[in-house]
């Protein structure tokens, strides 16, 4: 009886190790991606690029930007620099880990207001995002954003 | 004599083994290869996919998803695949009298039991109610996963744009 007892405890840690290891690698999933949308929202990328791996490839709304580098220099870099402000509300993430990667969904609305003219735009979208863990550190190696008018 | 006897062996077991480690092993080949059959599996499923919405025929593409899939479009969340079928997809495709792609690419990235793909492709829609066509641009990213030995859709978001007049080809 003993034995079983033993037997059972000992099993009931290894799954609670692996729940908490892997609650761990969720938290920290997120953490990157939280990490993003504040550099956006900041309006200053120059310290985004460690999010993400070197060969990444960012997807935005029907084309591919290339790597996050190309898509900074490209795209969102000089775009950023129009906004007085750019906003996430309605934020939801869903992650799921199986290692050596991390597959994320995040849903959010975004409020942009341009500096021209103070012209606002809101829009819903999502994004799917393929994470890798290396070096113990998460990065963003894939990323893929979509939006559409908002229903009011 | 013996001495510099011994010493050529040595240098030209050196050499044979040196360069031995830079051929590729029986292993590393095989393992190319299946990475290779892979791939051209993983195409497969996407091109089945892309084939029967050009005929206008959702039969047979469940298959070619999993269960608990997911499926994203412009902005929108879908569900799973079955779900897109039954509320998007099966009444959309009525609605149409052509759907066609062109200049599609795939490439796909494979590290079991998962595989990664990036699509670009220009789709042309012409509607059956007043014959409009809409030209667009797209991508698509999915996440496929091989299990018991077939290759289905987990994951995939589609996003389009307007053609640029250039890329119309009117």
């Amino acid at each position: 009886m003993k034995i079983i007892q033993s037997f059972v405890l000992v099993l009931l840690s290894i799954i609670s190790i692996q729940v908490t290891m892997a609650q761990s690698d969720t938290d920290q999933v997120k953490s990157v991606m939280k990490k993003y949308k504040e550099t956006l929202e900041s309006l200053d990328v120059s310290d985004s690029f460690a999010l993400f791996t070197e060969d990444s490839q960012v997807l935005e709304s029907g084309k591919i930007e290339g790597t996050y580098a190309d898509y900074i220099a490209n795209h969102i870099g000089p775009e950023l620099g129009h906004f007085s402000s750019f906003t996430f509300t309605e934020y939801e993430i869903d992650v799921q880990v199986d290692l050596p990667y991390a597959f994320t969904t995040e849903s959010y609305i975004y409020t942009i207001i341009l500096k021209e003219d103070g012209k606002q735009i809101e829009r819903k979208a999502t994004a799917t995002s393929i994470l890798k863990k290396m070096d113990e550190n998460w990065k963003i190696v894939k990323t893929h954003s979509s939006s559409r008018a908002v229903k009011k | 004599m013996k001495i510099i006897t011994s010493l050529k062996i040595a240098i030209v077991s050196l050499v044979v083994l040196v360069s031995g480690c830079n051929q590729p092993t029986d292993t590393q080949e095989d393992a190319a290869q299946d990475t290779q059959e892979d791939e051209a599996k993983v195409k497969e499923v996407l091109l089945a996919y892309k084939s029967g919405i050009e005929a206008l025929s959702v039969e047979g593409l469940e298959d070619l998803f999993m269960k608990d899939s997911e499926v994203f479009e412009s902005g929108g969340v879908e569900g799973s695949f079955d779900h897109y079928l039954g509320h998007h997809l099966a009444p959309e495709l009525k609605a149409f009298e052509s759907f066609q792609f062109s200049e599609h690419k795939v490439t796909a990235k494979i590290d079991l039991p998962y595989a990664f793909t990036t699509e670009t492709y220009n789709y042309t829609i012409v509607l059956a109610s007043d014959g409009r066509t809409i030209s667009q641009k797209g991508v698509g990213t999915s996440i496929l996963k091989k299990v018991d030995g077939k290759w289905k859709i987990l994951k995939t978001h589609t996003s389009a744009r307007a053609k640029k007049s250039s890329e119309s080809g009117h």
